[in-house]
């Protein structure tokens, strides 16, 4: 039996400038999972993802998260639920006045952590973003490669049982989105399930897992 | 998770939104000093008050010829009068020569005899010096053998009683517009310093923060601001306080446990106004 961990049914999104966004996408993503969701810009990709973190609702349809649907009114399990997930966002959306340890230690402070427990957590990724010389600063201090790095070491500081990132490769070269999508299969090599969008579709080129491509808010494949 | 934290979080909070921030600082200070001025104008009129109500005694004129034992008697009845704090004897040409030097020497040359009464002079305590309960005392003194009259200066205890009352609701009635006022300027001042970080809102609701997080973060910020602008209205009125001085006014500054009462206040009043200004945002 399948352990289905993301879950979308019938759903559709129309925003109230009556963009379509999403039309009745139905999809099951199973627990452990690698798989990359491509498509042009405005195909419906950051959408998608927007409901999967449950920053939009969709207009009709159902999208559940390891059994819970994201339209939970109960604001103290939608935290819980989005404690699980970890997310790369398009603009990265770091705390500018904070140095990058304090951003990385964040989450794990809204967790309740202890501080030592986030002291050696915060320096062990630092580490192997090779960022940990340059904790002290400020993210506008470093380069745009390490500012990808740093949200994506954010996204998993906390052990989330889902990944989902927008555009993880963005401004990125080959090389670099190489190395990226190393240290995610490492992650999923764990259990973390991990779903990634992307518009550069040569970046997936050779990949081996499931793609699903997006077009005019419809599922092609 | 740890106080220290928190502060570091308010703190740096604080400063991360310069701008708002400082605006929303000085709007504040601006309205505790109004309050810390309304206090100390408060508390010098209660103490001129007191001053004042301290005077406030019932002279107790005695019949002539009085013999000194009945005389004793009657200052041990006086002072079992439920409210009678001490009695000083005034006799009668204690009582002239007070009168002399009130009037002035001349004006009393040409009398042979003495006219004034001796008489007690009785100290009541605090709680009994309005006009209710002087009149009662006076009454009683009135029955006792030996007293040919009275007098508790009746027109002065009335426009003091009067005045005290007058004060009261004046006062009353601007400490709650200045309470008031003072919290929704502090909630609006958060909120819009609030609405500047509303992107580091929405991260950390992303990031799964509960509404107790959030509740905490608005909570210190408040605290922080309601205490650093209370402490730095408290410092500007200390100024001005030592300016009046300089120009000779005769004002006393508030006691120091009214002093950090009002810091108290301040980091009480921020708390409510943090909490009070998260509402929907915290959605």
């Amino acid at each position: 039996m399948k352990d289905i961990i993301i879950k979308a049914q019938g759903v559709t999104k129309i925003y109230e400038s009556f963009k379509i966004a999403l039309k009745n996408i139905d999809l099951e993503i199973e627990k452990g999972e690698f798989l990359f969701l491509v498509g042009s810009n405005g195909a419906g990709k950051t959408t998608s993802l927007k409901l999967l973190w449950m920053e939009e609702e969709p207009s009709s349809g159902m999208v559940f998260i390891d059994g819970c649907s994201t339209l939970e009114k109960d604001k103290k399990r939608v935290s819980d639920l989005r404690r699980k997930l970890g997310l790369v966002f398009e603009d990265l959306k770091l705390m500018r006045k904070k140095t990058l340890e304090d951003n990385l230690a964040f989450p794990l402070r809204v967790l309740g952590k202890n501080e030592k427990y986030i002291k050696s957590k915060v320096a062990e990724l630092l580490g192997t973003f090779n960022l940990y010389s340059k904790r002290r600063l400020l993210p506008e201090e470093i380069s745009a490669g390490e500012r990808k790095k740093l949200a994506i070491a954010r996204a998993v500081i906390n052990e989330p049982l889902i990944i989902l990132g927008d555009e993880p490769f963005g401004g990125l070269d080959e090389n670099y989105s190489s190395e990226i999508i190393d240290f995610f299969k490492q992650v999923n090599f764990k259990g973390t399930t991990v779903f990634l969008a992307t518009h550069r579709t040569n970046l997936v080129r050779n990949f081996k897992g499931r793609i699903i491509q997006l077009e005019n808010g419809e599922i092609r494949r | 998770m740890s106080l220290v934290f928190w502060l570091k979080e308010s703190f740096a909070g604080f400063f991360r939104e310069k701008g708002s921030a400082f605006i929303s600082f000085f709007v504040n200070t601006f309205f505790f000093l109004i309050f810390a001025i309304f206090l100390l104008v408060t508390y010098n009129l209660y103490t001129f008050t007191q001053k004042v109500k301290q005077k406030m005694e019932i002279d107790v004129y005695l019949v002539e010829g009085l013999t000194e034992k009945e005389n004793e008697e009657l200052k041990s009845k006086i002072i079992k009068i439920e409210g009678v704090e001490g009695t000083i004897f005034r006799t009668k040409e204690k009582a002239l020569k007070e009168l002399k030097n009130y009037l002035g020497k001349d004006i009393l040359e040409g009398l042979e005899s003495n006219p004034l009464p001796s008489s007690w002079v009785v100290k009541l305590k605090p709680a009994y010096q309005n006009l209710e309960k002087m009149q009662k005392i006076s009454s009683q003194i009135a029955k006792l053998k030996g007293v040919e009259e009275t007098d508790y200066g009746k027109f002065w205890v009335e426009k003091i009683d009067r005045l005290l009352e007058i004060f009261l609701w004046i006062n009353l009635i601007l400490g709650i517009l200045i309470v008031t006022g003072s919290l929704f300027l502090m909630i609006h001042t958060l909120r819009t310093i609030r609405q500047s970080k509303a992107e580091e809102v929405m991260l950390l609701n992303l990031l799964g923060a509960e509404r107790s997080f959030l509740r905490k973060i608005f909570l210190f910020e408040g605290i922080m601001q309601g205490g650093v602008c209370a402490f730095f209205s408290l410092l500007i009125l200390y100024i001005l306080h030592r300016f009046f001085i300089y120009f000779g006014f005769e004002l006393d500054f508030l006691p120091l446990s009214l002093s950090i009462a009002f810091i108290f206040f301040g980091f009480l009043l921020g708390g409510v106004a943090g909490l009070l200004s998260g509402g929907k945002k915290l959605n």
